[in-house]
Protein backbone atom coordinates (compact mmCIF):
# COMPACT_ATOMS: atom_id res chain seq x y z
CA UNK A 1 0.00 0.00 0.00
CA UNK A 2 1.49 3.22 -1.19
CA UNK A 3 1.66 5.48 2.16
CA UNK A 4 0.95 8.91 1.71
CA UNK A 5 2.27 10.00 5.10
CA UNK A 6 5.76 7.87 4.53
CA UNK A 7 7.42 11.42 4.46
CA UNK A 8 5.69 13.40 7.15
CA UNK A 9 6.17 11.73 10.28
CA UNK A 10 6.06 14.77 11.99
CA UNK A 11 2.24 14.12 11.19
CA UNK A 12 1.91 11.49 13.29
CA UNK A 13 3.74 12.98 16.04
CA UNK A 14 1.20 15.69 15.83
CA UNK A 15 -1.56 13.13 15.93
CA UNK A 16 0.34 11.58 19.27
CA UNK A 17 0.07 14.76 20.71
CA UNK A 18 -3.68 15.50 19.59
CA UNK A 19 -2.67 19.14 17.28
CA UNK A 20 -4.57 18.04 14.79
CA UNK A 21 -7.72 19.10 13.03
CA UNK A 22 -10.67 16.60 13.49
CA UNK A 23 -10.86 15.85 9.62
CA UNK A 24 -6.81 15.26 9.29
CA UNK A 25 -7.28 13.33 12.54
CA UNK A 26 -10.33 10.65 11.22
CA UNK A 27 -8.37 10.83 7.94
CA UNK A 28 -4.98 9.41 9.26
CA UNK A 29 -6.80 7.25 11.92
CA UNK A 30 -8.74 5.39 8.98
CA UNK A 31 -5.22 4.75 7.23
CA UNK A 32 -3.18 3.99 9.81
CA UNK A 33 -5.66 1.05 10.25
CA UNK A 34 -4.06 -0.70 7.31
CA UNK A 35 -0.63 0.71 7.17
CA UNK A 36 2.13 -1.12 9.02
CA UNK A 37 4.87 1.14 8.51
CA UNK A 38 2.54 4.18 9.60
CA UNK A 39 1.36 2.18 13.09
CA UNK A 40 4.83 1.15 13.77
CA UNK A 41 5.90 4.89 13.96
CA UNK A 42 2.84 5.45 15.59
CA UNK A 43 3.86 3.46 18.08
CA UNK A 44 7.15 4.30 18.61
CA UNK A 45 6.23 7.83 19.03
CA UNK A 46 3.72 7.19 21.47
CA UNK A 47 6.11 4.88 23.18
CA UNK A 48 8.73 7.73 23.53
CA UNK A 49 6.90 10.76 24.58
CA UNK A 50 4.38 8.34 27.03
CA UNK A 51 8.02 7.16 28.82
CA UNK A 52 9.56 10.81 28.55
CA UNK A 53 5.91 12.61 30.31
CA UNK A 54 5.61 9.50 32.74
CA UNK A 55 9.32 8.97 33.63
CA UNK A 56 11.50 12.10 32.95
CA UNK A 57 12.84 11.77 36.55
CA UNK A 58 14.97 9.29 34.93
CA UNK A 59 15.04 10.00 31.49
CA UNK A 60 16.10 13.67 31.78
CA UNK A 61 18.46 13.18 34.77
CA UNK A 62 21.20 13.25 32.90
CA UNK A 63 20.04 16.36 31.02
CA UNK A 64 19.36 18.27 33.56
CA UNK A 65 22.70 17.53 35.52
CA UNK A 66 23.96 20.13 32.30
CA UNK A 67 21.80 22.95 33.25
CA UNK A 68 23.46 25.58 34.82
CA UNK A 69 21.80 26.77 38.06
CA UNK A 70 20.08 30.32 37.30
CA UNK A 71 21.22 33.41 38.99
CA UNK A 72 19.63 35.13 41.45
CA UNK A 73 16.92 36.74 40.67
CA UNK A 74 16.49 40.01 42.39
CA UNK A 75 13.28 40.70 42.59
CA UNK A 76 11.83 42.37 45.92
CA UNK A 77 10.56 39.39 47.71
CA UNK A 78 13.53 37.46 47.16
CA UNK A 79 15.96 40.36 48.55
CA UNK A 80 13.60 41.01 52.01
CA UNK A 81 13.99 36.84 52.37
CA UNK A 82 17.76 37.14 51.50
CA UNK A 83 17.90 40.04 54.21
CA UNK A 84 15.88 37.97 56.57
CA UNK A 85 18.03 34.96 55.66
CA UNK A 86 21.34 37.05 56.66
CA UNK A 87 19.65 38.14 59.68
CA UNK A 88 18.63 35.35 60.90
CA UNK A 89 21.87 33.70 60.28
CA UNK A 90 23.80 36.33 62.09
CA UNK A 91 21.22 36.04 65.00
CA UNK A 92 22.00 32.94 65.35
CA UNK A 93 25.86 33.36 64.72
CA UNK A 94 25.89 35.66 67.94
CA UNK A 95 23.60 33.29 69.68
CA UNK A 96 26.21 30.60 69.32
CA UNK A 97 29.07 33.01 69.81
CA UNK A 98 28.47 35.55 71.90
CA UNK A 99 31.67 35.45 73.97
CA UNK A 100 33.71 35.28 70.72
CA UNK A 101 31.26 38.18 69.24
CA UNK A 102 31.48 40.38 72.62
CA UNK A 103 35.40 40.09 72.04
CA UNK A 104 34.65 41.40 68.33
CA UNK A 105 32.30 44.06 69.79
CA UNK A 106 35.14 45.39 71.59
CA UNK A 107 38.30 45.12 69.11
CA UNK A 108 35.92 46.91 66.23
CA UNK A 109 35.50 49.78 69.37
CA UNK A 110 39.10 49.85 70.27
CA UNK A 111 40.10 50.00 66.65
CA UNK A 112 37.65 52.93 65.79
CA UNK A 113 38.97 54.87 68.91
CA UNK A 114 42.55 53.97 68.03
CA UNK A 115 41.86 55.36 64.11
CA UNK A 116 40.44 58.17 65.76
CA UNK A 117 43.28 59.04 67.52
CA UNK A 118 45.72 57.75 64.79
CA UNK A 119 44.53 60.72 62.50
CA UNK A 120 47.31 62.69 64.95
CA UNK A 121 50.06 60.67 63.81
CA UNK A 122 49.34 60.31 60.45
CA UNK A 123 48.59 64.18 60.07
CA UNK A 124 50.89 65.85 62.44
CA UNK A 125 49.96 69.07 64.34
CA UNK A 126 51.97 72.04 62.29
CA UNK A 127 53.08 73.24 65.85
CA UNK A 128 54.79 76.41 64.09
CA UNK A 129 51.86 77.74 63.44
CA UNK A 130 49.71 76.19 66.74
CA UNK A 131 53.39 78.62 68.81
CA UNK A 132 52.15 81.38 66.80
CA UNK A 133 51.14 83.89 69.27
CA UNK A 134 50.15 87.69 68.40
CA UNK A 135 51.70 90.02 70.82
CA UNK A 136 49.70 91.32 73.28
CA UNK A 137 48.90 94.65 74.22
CA UNK A 138 51.45 96.14 76.89
CA UNK A 139 50.48 95.64 79.66
CA UNK A 140 50.27 98.57 83.16
CA UNK A 141 53.27 98.44 84.88
CA UNK A 142 53.90 99.47 88.42
CA UNK A 143 56.08 102.34 88.37
CA UNK A 144 59.53 101.39 89.92
CA UNK A 145 60.72 105.06 90.11
CA UNK A 146 63.36 106.49 88.56
CA UNK A 147 65.57 105.84 85.70
CA UNK A 148 64.00 102.61 85.37
CA UNK A 149 60.19 104.04 84.40
CA UNK A 150 61.68 106.31 82.25
CA UNK A 151 63.65 102.85 80.16
CA UNK A 152 60.27 101.21 80.54
CA UNK A 153 58.56 103.77 79.11
CA UNK A 154 60.94 103.64 75.63
CA UNK A 155 60.33 99.97 75.77
CA UNK A 156 56.77 100.18 75.72
CA UNK A 157 57.40 102.49 73.03
CA UNK A 158 59.31 100.40 70.83
CA UNK A 159 57.80 97.34 71.89
CA UNK A 160 54.33 98.99 69.96
CA UNK A 161 56.37 99.55 66.92
CA UNK A 162 57.11 96.21 66.95
CA UNK A 163 60.85 97.47 67.12
CA UNK A 164 61.11 93.94 69.96
CA UNK A 165 65.43 93.89 70.12
CA UNK A 166 65.25 97.97 70.76
CA UNK A 167 62.65 96.93 73.40
CA UNK A 168 64.31 94.40 75.24
CA UNK A 169 67.41 96.44 75.57
CA UNK A 170 65.49 98.74 77.29
CA UNK A 171 63.55 96.63 79.07
CA UNK A 172 67.16 94.61 80.28
CA UNK A 173 68.92 97.81 81.21
CA UNK A 174 66.08 98.76 83.47
CA UNK A 175 65.85 95.01 85.10
CA UNK A 176 69.66 95.76 86.02
CA UNK A 177 68.48 98.74 88.05
CA UNK A 178 65.45 96.81 89.76
CA UNK A 179 66.17 93.41 89.39
CA UNK A 180 63.66 90.80 90.71
CA UNK A 181 60.88 92.78 89.50
CA UNK A 182 58.59 90.30 87.92
CA UNK A 183 56.38 92.50 85.68
CA UNK A 184 59.47 93.21 83.73
CA UNK A 185 61.42 89.92 83.70
CA UNK A 186 57.58 88.81 81.80
CA UNK A 187 57.98 92.06 79.74
CA UNK A 188 61.56 90.69 78.85
CA UNK A 189 60.94 87.51 78.27
CA UNK A 190 57.61 88.05 75.88
CA UNK A 191 60.22 90.67 73.76
CA UNK A 192 62.85 87.97 73.40
CA UNK A 193 59.97 85.75 72.63
CA UNK A 194 58.49 88.19 70.12
CA UNK A 195 62.11 88.88 68.31
CA UNK A 196 62.32 85.05 67.90
CA UNK A 197 64.91 84.03 70.29
CA UNK A 198 62.90 81.37 72.26
CA UNK A 199 65.99 80.67 74.33
CA UNK A 200 66.61 83.90 76.19
CA UNK A 201 62.38 84.40 76.33
CA UNK A 202 62.35 80.65 78.06
CA UNK A 203 64.89 81.60 80.43
CA UNK A 204 63.73 84.84 81.14
CA UNK A 205 59.96 83.70 81.58
CA UNK A 206 61.09 81.04 83.54
CA UNK A 207 62.52 83.74 85.67
CA UNK A 208 59.59 85.77 85.87
CA UNK A 209 57.20 82.55 86.80
CA UNK A 210 60.10 82.03 89.71
CA UNK A 211 59.09 85.77 91.33
CA UNK A 212 55.27 85.40 90.38
CA UNK A 213 54.37 81.52 89.53
CA UNK A 214 50.53 83.12 89.12
CA UNK A 215 51.05 85.27 85.60
CA UNK A 216 49.12 83.23 83.55
CA UNK A 217 50.37 85.50 80.32
CA UNK A 218 53.41 83.89 81.15
CA UNK A 219 52.96 80.62 81.43
CA UNK A 220 51.53 81.13 77.91
CA UNK A 221 54.49 82.51 76.43
CA UNK A 222 56.57 80.14 77.81
CA UNK A 223 54.89 77.13 76.84
CA UNK A 224 54.72 78.64 73.49
CA UNK A 225 58.35 79.76 73.05
CA UNK A 226 58.81 75.67 74.07
CA UNK A 227 56.77 74.63 71.35
CA UNK A 228 58.84 76.47 69.69
CA UNK A 229 61.93 74.40 70.43
CA UNK A 230 59.87 71.24 70.39
CA UNK A 231 60.48 70.70 73.84
CA UNK A 232 56.88 69.51 74.06
CA UNK A 233 57.54 68.09 77.58
CA UNK A 234 57.77 71.61 78.74
CA UNK A 235 55.31 73.19 76.87
CA UNK A 236 52.35 70.89 77.96
CA UNK A 237 53.84 71.06 81.63
CA UNK A 238 52.57 75.14 81.50
CA UNK A 239 49.58 74.88 79.11
CA UNK A 240 48.20 72.05 81.72
CA UNK A 241 48.47 74.69 84.09
CA UNK A 242 46.41 77.32 81.64
CA UNK A 243 43.91 74.16 81.29
CA UNK A 244 43.64 73.00 85.54
CA UNK A 245 43.28 76.40 86.52
CA UNK A 246 40.61 76.89 83.68
CA UNK A 247 42.30 80.61 82.74
CA UNK A 248 39.54 82.63 80.63
CA UNK A 249 42.01 84.14 78.08
CA UNK A 250 44.27 80.43 77.57
CA UNK A 251 42.27 77.58 78.72
CA UNK A 252 40.74 76.85 75.83
CA UNK A 253 43.55 77.23 73.35
CA UNK A 254 45.72 75.36 75.50
CA UNK A 255 43.54 72.18 75.55
CA UNK A 256 43.55 72.56 71.73
CA UNK A 257 47.29 72.27 71.52
CA UNK A 258 47.46 69.54 74.03
CA UNK A 259 45.32 67.51 72.09
CA UNK A 260 47.65 68.07 69.14
CA UNK A 261 50.83 67.40 70.60
CA UNK A 262 49.35 63.84 72.65
CA UNK A 263 45.48 62.96 71.95
CA UNK A 264 45.99 60.35 74.56
CA UNK A 265 46.67 63.64 77.07
CA UNK A 266 43.25 63.62 78.52
CA UNK A 267 42.36 59.83 79.03
CA UNK A 268 42.46 59.23 82.67
CA UNK A 269 42.27 63.31 83.35
CA UNK A 270 39.29 64.91 85.30
CA UNK A 271 39.04 67.90 82.62
CA UNK B 1 -15.26 -16.03 -9.92
CA UNK B 2 -15.96 -19.25 -8.64
CA UNK B 3 -18.18 -20.20 -5.28
CA UNK B 4 -14.80 -21.30 -4.03
CA UNK B 5 -13.20 -18.25 -4.63
CA UNK B 6 -15.21 -16.32 -3.19
CA UNK B 7 -15.28 -17.98 0.19
CA UNK B 8 -11.39 -18.12 -0.26
CA UNK B 9 -11.39 -14.03 -0.67
CA UNK B 10 -14.17 -13.60 2.33
CA UNK B 11 -11.37 -15.54 4.59
CA UNK B 12 -8.64 -13.89 3.77
CA UNK B 13 -10.78 -10.52 4.31
CA UNK B 14 -11.75 -11.88 7.76
CA UNK B 15 -7.98 -12.21 8.33
CA UNK B 16 -6.96 -9.31 7.66
CA UNK B 17 -10.05 -7.34 9.67
CA UNK B 18 -8.63 -9.81 12.58
CA UNK B 19 -5.32 -8.50 12.25
CA UNK B 20 -6.38 -4.68 12.58
CA UNK B 21 -6.73 -5.64 16.05
CA UNK B 22 -4.33 -4.28 17.95
CA UNK B 23 -5.04 -0.75 15.90
CA UNK B 24 -8.42 -0.89 16.95
CA UNK B 25 -7.43 -1.56 20.80
CA UNK B 26 -5.08 1.48 19.82
CA UNK B 27 -7.84 3.67 18.39
CA UNK B 28 -10.41 3.04 21.14
CA UNK B 29 -7.41 3.63 24.00
CA UNK B 30 -6.36 6.90 21.79
CA UNK B 31 -8.89 8.72 20.23
CA UNK B 32 -12.07 7.25 22.50
CA UNK B 33 -9.74 7.01 25.91
CA UNK B 34 -11.65 3.67 26.68
CA UNK B 35 -9.12 1.30 29.18
CA UNK B 36 -8.75 -2.48 30.48
CA UNK B 37 -12.54 -4.20 30.31
CA UNK B 38 -14.63 -2.01 28.07
CA UNK B 39 -11.74 -1.53 25.64
CA UNK B 40 -11.34 -4.73 24.91
CA UNK B 41 -15.14 -5.46 24.92
CA UNK B 42 -16.00 -2.70 22.33
CA UNK B 43 -12.84 -3.91 19.57
CA UNK B 44 -14.54 -6.89 19.80
CA UNK B 45 -18.21 -5.93 19.24
CA UNK B 46 -16.04 -4.10 16.09
CA UNK B 47 -14.18 -7.13 15.13
CA UNK B 48 -17.05 -9.22 14.69
CA UNK B 49 -19.16 -6.32 13.37
CA UNK B 50 -17.09 -6.15 10.88
CA UNK B 51 -16.32 -9.66 10.01
CA UNK B 52 -20.30 -10.16 9.70
CA UNK B 53 -20.96 -7.04 7.66
CA UNK B 54 -18.38 -8.96 4.86
CA UNK B 55 -20.55 -11.76 5.15
CA UNK B 56 -23.83 -10.41 5.15
CA UNK B 57 -23.04 -7.45 2.47
CA UNK B 58 -20.81 -9.26 0.62
CA UNK B 59 -18.57 -6.37 0.93
CA UNK B 60 -16.09 -6.77 -2.37
CA UNK B 61 -12.61 -5.72 -1.11
CA UNK B 62 -11.21 -3.39 -3.76
CA UNK B 63 -8.01 -2.27 -1.60
CA UNK B 64 -6.64 -2.08 1.63
CA UNK B 65 -7.56 1.63 2.10
CA UNK B 66 -11.07 0.73 1.71
CA UNK B 67 -11.00 -1.67 4.03
CA UNK B 68 -8.97 0.24 6.12
CA UNK B 69 -11.28 3.01 6.35
CA UNK B 70 -14.24 0.66 6.28
CA UNK B 71 -12.90 -0.68 9.58
CA UNK B 72 -12.50 2.44 10.93
CA UNK B 73 -15.74 3.91 10.64
CA UNK B 74 -17.60 0.82 12.53
CA UNK B 75 -14.77 0.85 15.36
CA UNK B 76 -15.83 4.45 15.64
CA UNK B 77 -19.03 3.96 15.72
CA UNK B 78 -18.79 1.36 18.25
CA UNK B 79 -16.78 3.56 20.71
CA UNK B 80 -19.65 6.11 20.15
CA UNK B 81 -22.38 3.30 20.66
CA UNK B 82 -20.38 2.47 23.81
CA UNK B 83 -19.68 5.75 25.48
CA UNK B 84 -23.32 7.04 25.17
CA UNK B 85 -25.00 4.22 26.50
CA UNK B 86 -22.79 4.57 29.43
CA UNK B 87 -23.45 8.12 29.36
CA UNK B 88 -19.72 9.17 29.07
CA UNK B 89 -18.43 12.05 26.93
CA UNK B 90 -15.16 11.72 25.10
CA UNK B 91 -13.48 14.94 26.94
CA UNK B 92 -15.13 13.54 30.46
CA UNK B 93 -13.49 10.02 29.77
CA UNK B 94 -10.11 11.94 29.56
CA UNK B 95 -10.76 14.05 32.42
CA UNK B 96 -11.49 16.95 30.62
CA UNK B 97 -7.82 18.19 30.36
CA UNK B 98 -7.08 20.78 28.00
CA UNK B 99 -3.84 21.98 29.17
CA UNK B 100 -0.67 19.38 28.94
CA UNK B 101 -2.12 16.70 26.68
CA UNK B 102 -1.56 13.37 28.48
CA UNK B 103 -0.55 10.39 26.21
CA UNK B 104 -2.55 7.31 26.89
CA UNK B 105 -0.05 4.31 26.37
CA UNK B 106 0.09 1.27 27.89
CA UNK B 107 3.88 1.88 29.24
CA UNK B 108 4.16 -1.13 31.61
CA UNK B 109 6.30 -2.95 29.45
CA UNK B 110 8.39 0.31 28.78
CA UNK B 111 8.68 1.44 32.47
CA UNK B 112 9.47 -1.60 33.92
CA UNK B 113 12.28 -1.80 31.76
CA UNK B 114 15.67 0.28 33.35
CA UNK B 115 17.47 -0.76 30.01
CA UNK B 116 15.02 1.13 27.78
CA UNK B 117 14.91 4.26 30.70
CA UNK B 118 18.85 4.01 30.29
CA UNK B 119 19.18 4.21 26.75
CA UNK B 120 16.85 6.60 26.22
CA UNK B 121 18.69 9.03 28.33
CA UNK B 122 21.81 7.99 26.83
CA UNK B 123 19.89 8.98 23.59
CA UNK B 124 18.63 12.62 24.91
CA UNK B 125 22.02 13.18 26.28
CA UNK B 126 23.75 12.56 22.46
CA UNK B 127 21.11 15.02 21.58
CA UNK B 128 22.23 19.39 20.64
CA UNK B 129 21.80 20.67 23.83
CA UNK B 130 18.67 23.14 22.91
CA UNK B 131 16.70 19.89 21.28
CA UNK B 132 17.62 18.23 24.31
CA UNK B 133 15.74 20.99 26.07
CA UNK B 134 13.29 21.32 23.84
CA UNK B 135 12.35 17.62 24.81
CA UNK B 136 12.54 18.35 28.87
CA UNK B 137 10.56 21.96 28.72
CA UNK B 138 7.94 20.39 27.23
CA UNK B 139 7.31 16.29 27.77
CA UNK B 140 8.61 16.79 31.07
CA UNK B 141 7.99 20.36 32.43
CA UNK B 142 5.07 20.37 30.51
CA UNK B 143 5.54 23.47 28.38
CA UNK B 144 3.21 24.25 25.84
CA UNK B 145 5.51 25.28 22.47
CA UNK B 146 5.09 28.89 22.76
CA UNK B 147 6.12 28.85 26.42
CA UNK B 148 8.68 27.30 25.36
CA UNK B 149 9.85 29.00 22.49
CA UNK B 150 9.54 32.40 25.10
CA UNK B 151 11.38 30.67 27.47
CA UNK B 152 14.24 29.79 25.09
CA UNK B 153 13.60 33.22 23.18
CA UNK B 154 13.51 31.46 19.81
CA UNK B 155 10.22 31.09 17.37
CA UNK B 156 7.14 28.48 17.94
CA UNK B 157 7.60 27.15 14.34
CA UNK B 158 11.74 27.15 14.94
CA UNK B 159 10.97 25.19 18.01
CA UNK B 160 8.42 23.13 16.48
CA UNK B 161 11.18 22.09 13.92
CA UNK B 162 13.84 21.62 16.74
CA UNK B 163 11.11 19.15 18.66
CA UNK B 164 10.55 17.17 15.03
CA UNK B 165 13.82 16.66 14.33
CA UNK B 166 15.16 15.59 17.71
CA UNK B 167 12.26 12.84 17.50
CA UNK B 168 13.44 11.55 14.63
CA UNK B 169 16.74 11.25 15.65
CA UNK B 170 15.23 9.58 18.59
CA UNK B 171 12.73 6.99 16.62
CA UNK B 172 15.92 6.36 14.17
CA UNK B 173 18.34 5.49 17.52
CA UNK B 174 15.42 3.39 18.95
CA UNK B 175 14.92 1.27 15.42
CA UNK B 176 18.89 0.57 14.77
CA UNK B 177 18.95 -0.51 18.99
CA UNK B 178 15.95 -3.01 17.89
CA UNK B 179 17.64 -3.96 14.87
CA UNK B 180 20.60 -5.11 16.41
CA UNK B 181 18.60 -6.65 19.28
CA UNK B 182 17.00 -8.63 16.58
CA UNK B 183 20.09 -9.55 15.36
CA UNK B 184 21.61 -10.33 18.21
CA UNK B 185 18.59 -12.26 18.80
CA UNK B 186 18.66 -14.48 15.71
CA UNK B 187 22.47 -14.78 16.59
CA UNK B 188 21.76 -16.57 19.88
CA UNK B 189 19.06 -18.48 18.44
CA UNK B 190 21.10 -19.99 15.94
CA UNK B 191 23.66 -20.41 18.19
CA UNK B 192 21.40 -22.53 20.23
CA UNK B 193 19.71 -24.43 17.48
CA UNK B 194 23.59 -25.51 16.60
CA UNK B 195 24.12 -26.69 19.97
CA UNK B 196 20.33 -28.57 20.33
CA UNK B 197 21.31 -30.62 16.90
CA UNK B 198 24.84 -31.51 18.12
CA UNK B 199 26.34 -28.43 15.80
Amino acid sequence: MDCKYAENDDFIVDYVEGNLADDAREAFEAHYFGCDRCFTQLQMNEKLIGVMQERGDKVFARFKATIPKPGPVYTLDHLENHAVNWIGRLELFLHRRRHLAGLAALAIVVLAIGGWFTRYFLFPADYEKLAKVEPLPWPAVKPLGGEADKLIEQARQQFNEMEYDGASSRLAEALSLKPAAADLEYLLGVSYFLANDTDAAINRLSHALTLNPDLENAHWYLANAYLKNEDHHQAIEHLSYLVEIKSPDYAERAREILKAIDPFYFLGRGF
Amino acid sequence: MAFGGEEKARRALEAQISAMADRIRYFLRKAHGLQAADLEDVAQEALLAAVEAVRREGFQLQATATLSTFVHAIAKHKALDFLKSRRVRRHESLGGQTGKIQIVVDLGAAIANDDFLENLAKMIERLPAMQARILYLIYDQGYSVADAADEMKIAATQLSTLKFAALAKLRQWCSEQGLLLAVAAAGLWWILWRVIHGL
